[in-house]
């Protein structure tokens, strides 16, 4: 690593603050969110309608959620927020430990391709809320739901690592072979490299679609609570309020992890000299 | 390997495996702890049967036909029947989009004469009990909506009654419920202001509408040939049996080649034939204008009521009691689940209710699973 990116990296927040491209998307962000929250306290008052509370009301909620216990799963949303952190780890992490060698070597042997893609393809349109039953009785009460994340974070990693691997230019083998590598040296020295960041952009679209898979995990049996118990809860039956301060959780924890995942990202590929 | 990569790859696999396995073992909810705490999960009544048989539960409570479904079996036995608890209480309802019913009264008096009808017809033919025509071709009715075998349905009907009318002590229960509800935090005080009531029993009083009860009783059939006199939306659950006159009302052979809405006058028009999953999607059908009548329990339709402002009447009853704790085996009596999980169909329902309010009353208190 240079002396130069060293420096780079090592700028605080505020100093990137100072940046005015940084100062400009920071002034944009704040534009819109403040609209977007104009707009529908205006579109909850005109319409008054049951499923459209106000802002104020659902941040009440939002808060009221977090000092007690909630009246119907007895648990307060820190506790489901842990609940579901730890569900949505280990079934990503389930899914990053299967998916990244098998992308790795259906882009690198077309032999495995030939075999797994059929099935990868087979499975691969179906919503991992499909499952969630047969995982339920399958794997019971731990490892169920859990699954159900790792079946939605699976697709995206494979599909991205293995088109990774196949973008690998063909100089880079030959260059290869000609200083005498085998085919594993290849895979090392020249496949995974060039893979990394195909795996990360699979890594961070995987952590939103994991997300998305929370309430299918929880529908069933949410063991200690949960945020996607919580929203399925509340969104049949009511009030919207709490419903809607489930999704305002449950949008700041996707925030968070792919804006990790984003930064993981950008410090790889900086610390391997690709940006 | 490039030993950089390796490095990567092996950091960021152990960070997520870290934090996963640390995020598992500390911060454990309220486990409870305590030799009087019983544990509950939310499962769907039709899973209750596999989680108890493969012992990822202890117990369900349930409605039937899936109460019947895991004693038939031989999978569990009944602890406690709901009817031993709360004689008579109220369970299934007949509701009425409030619009619909204050335009189209006759209409929905027409809907109420025919589960009235159909709901006598299941009485008797019960009561005369195997051996008749009737009989067997009700419990053809009951297995092939409920998707469960003949003994089943045998089973489940012994212990629902099918009475129709909202007595006071119907109401009574009702507002036991929705004082339950206020209890536990379902509802709140400050909805029922809200939504305009005084007080549970004001809620209650204002939700039961009995004129198209009492107008039913002066409904005859239309003359054969006669066209209809309208078209009803009706809207009910999926395979629950609490719900047996509808299933036996549009039964074509039950009535000699149609159905008894057509008997009576009424186009009854279904748009998710397969039935709603639970109470609280029949008053989301409600509240989208998708249907006019449902059947469904009465804690939904009352809770959204008041929680969403769904404007619904609860018009009859379809039925009482007809829900159970059930167990294993191996346990014998209620208190014996202690530390153990019972399935419920989710707080909101009858029988979650049921299952807190007989703990409670029993000195046990019944909290979430911890994992």
């Amino acid at each position: 690593m240079s002396e130069g990116k060293k420096q780079e990296n090592g700028k605080s927040f505020f100093e990137k603050l100072q940046d005015r491209s940084m100062l400009r998307s920071l002034f944009l962000t704040i534009i819109s969110l403040v609209a977007f929250l104009i707009i529908w306290q205006l579109a909850s008052d005109w319409l008054n309608l049951a499923y459209l509370p106000p802002p104020g009301r659902v941040w009440d909620a939002l808060v009221l959620s977090f000092q007690e216990p909630d009246p119907i799963l007895g648990t307060t949303m820190s506790q489901n927020i842990v609940a579901s952190l730890r569900r949505f780890l280990v079934g990503f992490a389930l899914a990053l430990i299967v998916a990244i060698p098998v992308g790795l070597v259906m882009g690198f042997s077309r032999t495995f391709n030939d075999l797994l893609r059929p099935i990868v393809e087979i499975f691969r349109p179906i919503p991992p809320i499909a499952w969630v039953p047969i995982l339920f009785v399958a794997f019971s009460y731990i490892w169920g739901p859990v699954l159900a994340i790792t079946i939605g974070a699976f697709f995206p990693i494979v599909t991205s690592v293995s088109f990774g691997v196949r973008s690998v230019e063909p100089i880079y083998y030959d260059a290869a072979r000609t200083q005498g590598a085998g085919r594993m040296a290849i895979f090392e020295k020249v496949v995974i490299p060039f893979t990394l960041p195909y795996m990360m952009t699979g890594i961070r679209i995987a952590l939103g679609v994991a997300w998305m898979c929370i309430i299918a995990a929880e529908m069933i049996m949410a063991v200690g609570g949960g945020i996607g118990y919580y929203i399925w809860y509340y969104g049949f039956n009511g009030p919207y309020d709490n419903f809607f301060a489930g999704v305002i959780v449950l949008a700041v924890l996707g925030i968070i992890t792919v804006g990790l995942a984003e930064y993981a990202e950008n410090y790889i590929l900086k610390a391997r000299g690709m940006k | 390997m490039e030993k950089k990569t390796m490095m990567i790859l092996a950091v960021v696999v152990v960070v997520i495996v870290l934090g996963g396995v640390m995020a598992w073992y500390f911060t454990k909810p309220d486990d409870g702890n305590g030799d009087n705490t019983i544990y509950f999960t939310a499962i769907p009544p039709a899973l209750q049967k596999q989680a108890i048989s493969n012992g990822t539960v202890s117990g369900g409570v349930s409605w039937e036909p899936y109460v019947s479904d895991s004693l038939v079996d031989g999978s569990a036995n009944a602890l406690v029947w709901s009817g031993e608890f709360w004689p008579n209480h109220p369970c299934c309802v007949v509701a009425a989009r409030t619009g619909f019913a204050e335009s189209n009264p006759e209409l929905v008096s027409r809907m109420i004469k025919v589960h009235l009808v159909a709901s006598d017809w299941v009485t008797t033919t019960l009561s005369e009990g195997p051996g008749t025509e009737n009989y067997t071709k009700l419990m053809a009715a009951g297995a092939a909506f409920s998707n469960r075998g003949v003994n089943v349905v045998e089973n489940a009907t012994d212990h629902i009654l099918y009475e129709t009318d909202i007595t006071p002590a119907v109401e009574d229960y009702l507002v036991l419920f929705t004082e339950k509800f206020i209890e536990l935090g379902i509802v709140t005080n400050a909805t029922i202001e809200q939504r305009g009531y005084d007080n549970a029993t004001d809620f209650v009083s204002n939700i039961v509408d009995t004129t198209y009860y009492d107008a039913a009783a002066d409904i005859q059939p239309i003359q054969p040939g006669d066209d209809p006199i309208g078209t009803v939306r009706l809207g009910y659950l999926t395979g629950d049996l609490h719900q047996f006159a509808r299933v036996v009302a549009m039964d074509d052979d039950i009535w000699g080649g149609k159905s008894l809405y057509e008997i009576y006058g009424i186009n009854v028009q279904v748009d998710n034939p397969a039935g709603f999953a639970n109470g609280p999607l029949v008053m989301d059908a409600f509240a989208a204008n998708a249907i006019d009548v449902g059947y469904l329990g009465c804690p939904p339709a009352m809770q959204k009521a008041l929680n969403v402002g769904t404007d619904i009447k609860i018009v009859a009853l379809a039925n009482e009691e007809g829900s159970a704790i059930i167990a294993n085996n191996d346990i014998d009596s209620f208190g014996d689940l202690v530390n153990r999980t019972v399935a419920t169909p989710g707080p909101g329902s009858i029988q979650h209710l049921f299952l807190l309010a007989y703990a409670e009353d029993n000195g046990y208190r019944v909290v979430l699973k911890a994992a």
